[in-house]
């Protein structure tokens, strides 16, 4: 015979306040994130799905968007170039970055700070200045080659712009930050009794690093790479000045459609497939990691 | 996977799940309402006029910064009208601002693919050209273009052979037609061209023999066989004003296509470039006036004011474009004269480019223009 249900309940009078505080927790914690949420959605998600509306339904319900960025052969190629050079730029940062986060976390007091002011500063320069800056830096007449030459190190000028080259160069350094941050964070919060046990056991100091270290920090180096990697994808602005005319990102052709052209639809469809490529990437990541330590939970 | 089940599902937790699914019915929600919204919108009744403000959606920079010395900001005095540029000028933003059923401009600079999206979607007004009363000193093959009917003509400006004086310290020396650039014997060194394929097509079917009086329609095919011919010589490709200058001046390039514009202001300031008419492609710059805009009986004044003799020759000393009026060349200093592309100097050496066909046909053309770039 059930006498659960309402007998229960009056039965249990701690329960029922537990749950129903639960409950003025949860509204409380979603009254707080309402602003934040309510902009987000009127700024953020609805343009974006509006976009992505449009890619099937301008001028009318088609999928001749679809079609035609996958018929005309130059906008695949222009998605699997940024895909190889977002790939290629995420693994420089990470290789760059490691020893800088690990440099940094290990750092004291004045010393960690400067550090840190040295790597935020670029921040406060805008991109453009410093794709500039690159171009005189890298060109045929710039700094690099004038020096090289003038030591007789080289004697013809090397094409250090308007390639590959100068496209990763521009990119790595405007990445390179997003890179060691979440590195840095997650190594400074590391166990260090760990790293001790293990040399405590007979382990030197290349197995400390390879079998303790390395392994407790990856989460971070995961962290890090996918930030890169999404942000180096919708890139267009260091590409289109110091790259050579095949260094063409899509981000360029969807500025192009929507700007100038006013080929909405077909933009939206191009979004779309760069947003499909950064989706993969997610879902990748959450295969290898926890989706949950790119926010500082779980760990 | 994911975060550990017992902080997932304790109870009160807002759970990621709950989160994603109020976030995606939000964004969702709100778009069903916008598309619902554009669907039956009724046409806003248009704003009571602004007296006195006259708003213009401009090309910004340089160009904008002669345009308030020498026209805006004057007649603006002289009118007691107050005149506010906003540079940036994509048809992307007008097309949002129809849509919107809110245009915020009377004018705005048409160019060509401002042109080639406005006139099918009627964004202009037509011109009253009998309120215009400089109209008339327009020069004629000026009004009667196909654009003549929705914008004013307001500048000439060419795309010129542009090169570096470090390398061609003499005039003599200098390549001097478009043969002369694609001739990577006699005249060795990277070159730059445009990012898109106006005036470079003309360029590539000058190079190759094609007399400017037979240039349009364009012979497509062969202007790309031209410039397959000159592509492994070509550095990088421009996409502002600012970079060619930046390019040549640099010697990061020995030559390149300009604006005529942007040579005649880096020469003034003392810059290492210089440049030939020869051969040079002849462009208008019109404005237009959008429909539905906060001032038009104003924006014709304003207009007006931009087509004034006077006025023209003031920018053109400023920024070295060519006036559309005639008359401006009467008591124009002769050194300036010589350097701008209307003058009668200078005109009979370029040709001029066909608009019409070109808003026809850009779109289709740079696509192939950037697939040629790539391959």
């Amino acid at each position: 015979m059930q006498i659960a249900g309402p007998i229960t309940r009056t039965l249990t009078p701690g329960l029922d306040t537990g749950a129903r505080l639960e409950r003025r927790r949860q509204l409380l914690c979603l009254g707080l994130a309402a602003p934040a949420l309510l902009a987000l959605g009127v700024f953020l998600f609805y343009p974006v799905v509006r976009l992505l509306l449009r890619s099937v339904f301008d001028p009318s319900p088609t999928l001749d968007n679809y079609v035609r960025a996958f018929a005309v052969p130059q906008y695949l190629g222009v998605l699997w170039y940024t895909l190889q050079t977002s790939v290629t730029v995420t693994i420089l940062c990470l290789v760059l970055g490691y020893p800088l986060a690990y440099a940094l976390a290990e750092a004291r007091g004045s010393a960690r700070s400067v550090m840190l002011v040295f790597l935020l500063l670029p921040f406060w320069t805008s991109i453009m200045v410093r794709t500039y800056a690159w171009m005189v830096i890298l060109g045929d007449q710039g700094l690099i080659n004038t020096w090289l030459l003038q030591l007789g190190i080289i004697s013809r000028k090397l094409p250090l712009l308007f390639n590959s080259f100068a496209v990763h160069v521009g990119m790595v350094h405007y990445l390179l930050p997003f890179a060691v941050l979440p590195m840095f964070s997650i190594m400074v919060r590391l166990d260090r009794t760990l790293l001790r046990a293990a040399q405590s056991l007979g382990a030197g100091p290349w197995h400390v690093f390879w079998r303790v270290y390395l392994p407790l920090s990856l989460p971070g180096v995961l962290a890090g790479a996918l930030l890169v990697f999404i942000l180096a994808t919708g890139f267009f602005v260091t590409p289109s000045q110091l790259g050579g005319r095949s260094d063409v990102m899509v981000a360029q052709l969807i500025q192009l459609q929507i700007m100038r052209f006013t080929n909405w639809g077909f933009g939206g469809a191009l979004a779309v497939l760069l947003l499909v490529l950064v989706a993969l990437a997610l879902l990748l990541y959450s295969r290898v990691g926890r989706l949950s330590t790119l926010w500082g939970m779980g760990e | 996977m994911e975060a550990t089940p017992a902080a997932d599902t304790a109870p009160g937790v807002l759970t990621r799940r709950a989160f994603l699914r109020i976030l995606a019915g939000t964004s969702l929600t709100l778009a069903g309402l916008g598309l619902a919204s554009t669907a039956t919108a009724a046409p806003r009744s248009a704003p009571a006029a602004q007296s006195g403000t006259v708003k213009i959606l401009s090309a910004g920079g340089q160009l904008d910064e002669c345009f308030r010395q020498t026209i805006w900001t004057p007649y603006a005095q002289e009118s007691g009208l107050s005149i506010v540029d906003i540079g940036g000028s994509e048809p992307a933003k007008i097309k949002a601002a129809f849509e919107a059923n809110n245009v915020e401009w009377d004018i705005c600079e048409a160019w060509t693919e401002v042109i080639a999206a406005g006139i099918p979607a009627g964004w202009f007004v037509e011109v009253p050209w009998d309120q215009l009363s400089n109209g008339g000193d327009l020069f004629p093959e000026l009004r009667g273009t196909t654009f003549a009917r929705y914008g004013v003509p307001i500048f000439l400006f060419s795309s010129v052979l542009g090169y570096n004086t470090n390398t061609y310290q003499s005039p003599d020396a200098a390549p001097k037609s478009w043969a002369d650039f694609w001739d990577t014997d006699k005249f060795p060194g990277p070159r730059a061209l445009y990012a898109f394929p106006e005036h470079q097509l003309e360029i590539a079917l000058l190079a190759d023999g094609v007399p400017p009086d037979q240039l349009y329609p364009l012979d497509v095919d062969r202007a790309f066989k031209s410039l397959d011919r000159i592509k492994p010589h070509i550095k990088t490709f421009y996409e502002t004003g600012a970079q060619q200058v930046q390019l040549l001046s640099s010697g990061e390039v020995v030559m390149s296509s300009v604006w005529n514009g942007r040579m005649f202001a880096a020469k003034r300031d003392g810059q290492p470039v210089d440049f030939t008419f020869n051969q040079g492609i002849l462009a208008v710059d019109h404005y237009a006036v959008l429909k539905g805009g906060p001032n038009t009986p104003d924006a014709w004044k304003v207009m007006n004011a931009m087509i004034d003799p006077k006025k023209q020759a003031a920018l053109a000393g400023c920024i070295g474009y060519g006036p559309t009026n005639s008359k401006a060349f009467d008591g124009m200093d002769p050194a300036l004269a010589a350097q701008l592309p209307s003058s009668p100097q200078n005109k009979p050496l370029q040709a001029i480019q066909d608009l019409a066909s070109w808003s026809q046909m850009a779109q289709a053309i740079t696509e192939r223009y950037n697939a040629w770039k790539l391959g």
